[in-house]
């Protein structure tokens, strides 16, 4: 009877929070999903984010029209020939944490030649001062005829782009491929590649090979990024609680007193107010729950880079906490309101 | 239930720059089936004393017993029961729930008490009868004039059929005819033997009660 009572005078309660948690939680995926994503939240490994395609066609045409086809992504930065240079582009570390960069495919004499980001900051860029003039693979120099910058849509991530001799490259690339590498800050989407795919289908390729295979085995490393927003999240769920049972407390205090009248002992009371917490917060959970599950099950775009579903559900938590109480509040004022106060 | 208080004082923030001495040397014995008026202005003590016979707070200074049983030294839990099976309060701001309904307000005693669910709807039936709110069962606190609170707080004393009923400014928030009626149905209560301690300032009461007795600065003095 107490639990029917309960929800049949919060369910209005409960209700004002889904909207406003709705609104919140979009809010919040514009904005700190953005920071997540810029904060490197849970990036995966360098190997699984890039994408290289071995195209076998000697139509440049073809594969300028897959780069257009998936230029719609605004984030995907795509290595290929362009005019008479080939992009050849890596992350320009931006703090301690982010030392992380793409690595360098090059076609060198019939062989693929991967190199990993720590060779190739340690052979050809010095990080404090990247002025580079020439990239030595193998044994073929190539000329750096240009230095780009280009900034993506996200607002601190700087890719800088060296712009190698298109002649040197072809020197020893095979003449009867291109090489198409696709960059992207974390894997893509379901979403993305089919689009890849697609654009391959459309433009008549259909000898398309995927070189890193390691797409499937994603590890997910937990880096200091995400210890850092857990431990936030953590503290924001428990200022949330801490905030939820203060006021259950003190704005109930009537009640309790109400109680004490009636017969209540104090233990009585002490387990009355721990009951309700742990409903409300069991409820809290449960809606959390609900709301991950669904966000999860019909965004996958969207959480294509939300990683540890641990972390976001304590984010989905607290924030849903933070609804209750924002709606909470709003309910007394409109109270006191009425009431004249 | 014979209520007797022997050199009752209650001091607030004792040994502190703050100490406020409420009340001090009160002997009083209540008979059972008495009613009793208390008078006194504002801060003289007379909600100290109520809370104080009422079991709410401790004396520190003197005992109060109900039936030679020392209420003052019993734990809380012990206390609690006592409360929820012998005295009722009533209240000038009602002290009901304003957002629940009628027989949620009336429920609460019961949930303490000896009572088991199946008997709650008789029991609120009965006492709703009595003060004659039984349409109102479903009704929201919020809803009803305050003549009717304080019929629906009168029920909800009552609900565990105590000895005692402690009442603090019954009449204080209500008109005239509405103090008539509430101070009938206390009457009523008397005449089935309960004791009846009503604190007030409303005259009407004095002339209807067994005693009248006088509190001024802490100290009692019977009329």
């Amino acid at each position: 009877m107490l639990l029917l009572s309960y929800i049949k005078n919060h369910i209005l309660l409960h209700i004002a929070s889904f909207a406003m948690y709705s609104i919140l939680l979009f809010i919040m995926l514009l904005v700190i999903g953005e920071i997540i994503y810029d904060n490197g939240y849970d990036r995966l490994s360098i190997e699984d984010t890039t994408y290289t395609f071995r195209i076998y066609t000697d139509d440049r045409s073809k594969v300028d029209s897959i780069v257009q086809s998936i230029d719609d992504y605004s984030d995907i930065l795509v290595a290929s020939e362009e005019n008479d240079y080939v992009l050849v582009s890596f992350l320009t570390p931006i703090s301690e944490n982010r030392n992380i960069g793409m690595p360098i495919t090059v076609v060198n004499k019939n062989e693929i030649a991967y190199l990993s980001t720590v060779f190739f900051y340690d052979n050809f860029i010095d990080i404090n001062s990247p002025d580079v003039n020439s990239v030595v693979v193998g044994d073929k120099e190539f000329e750096v005829i240009g230095q780009q910058n280009i900034q993506l849509c996200l607002p601190v991530e700087i890719v800088e782009v060296l712009c190698l001799n298109m002649d040197d490259f072809w020197d020893v690339a095979r003449s009867d491929s291109i090489l198409l590498s696709i960059y992207k800050d974390e894997r893509m989407s379901d979403g993305e590649l089919d689009a890849l795919n697609k654009s391959f289908v459309d433009n008549g390729i259909t000898a398309v090979k995927y070189l890193p295979d390691r797409i499937s085995s994603a590890s997910k490393v937990m880096n200091s990024d995400e210890v850092r927003l857990i431990y936030i999240m953590a503290i924001l769920s428990c200022l949330c609680f801490a905030r939820l049972t203060l006021m259950l407390v003190v704005n109930r205090r009537e009640e309790y007193r109400i109680m004490r009248y009636c017969g209540a002992s104090k233990m009585i009371i002490a387990r009355y107010i721990l009951d309700h917490v742990m409903f409300v917060l069991t409820v809290s959970v449960l809606c959390g729950s609900v709301l991950y599950w669904v966000f999860a099950a019909f965004s996958k775009d969207l959480f294509s880079y939300g990683g540890s579903a641990f972390a976001f559900y304590l984010l989905v938590l607290a924030g849903y906490l933070a609804a209750v109480l924002v709606t909470s509040g709003l309910f007394i004022l409109a109270k006191a309101a009425k009431d004249g106060y | 239930m014979v209520i007797e208080l022997k050199n009752v004082g209650k001091t607030y923030n004792a040994g502190k720059d703050e100490e406020v001495k409420a009340l001090s040397n009160v002997d009083l014995k209540i008979g059972q089936g008495e009613f009793i008026c208390i008078f006194g202005v504002s801060g003289s003590g007379k909600s100290t004393l109520l809370h104080l016979i009422g079991a709410m707070d401790t004396p520190t200074e003197g005992t109060i017993t109900y039936d030679d049983v020392e209420i003052g030294k019993m734990k809380d839990n012990a206390q609690s029961r006592f409360r929820n099976d012998n005295i009722g309060f009533l209240f000038q701001d009602y002290a009901l729930i304003p957002y629940r309904s009628v027989e949620d307000n009336l429920k609460i005693p019961l949930y303490f008490s000896k009572y088991k669910p199946n008997e709650f709807k008789d029991i609120i039936n009965k006492r709703l009868e009595e003060v004659g709110m039984s349409k109102y069962l479903k009704r929201r606190v919020s809803n009803l004039s305050g003549g009717q609170k304080q019929k629906v707080a009168l029920a909800r004393a009552l609900m565990c059929d105590p000895s005692v009923i402690l009442c603090d400014e019954p009449t204080g928030a209500l008109d005239s005819a509405s103090s008539e009626e509430i101070l009938k149905l206390l009457l009523k209560v008397k005449e089935q033997g309960t004791t009846v301690i009503v604190v007030t300032h409303n005259k009407m009461f004095e002339n209807y009660s067994d005693r009248n007795i006088h509190i001024k600065d802490g100290h009692i003095c019977e009329a």
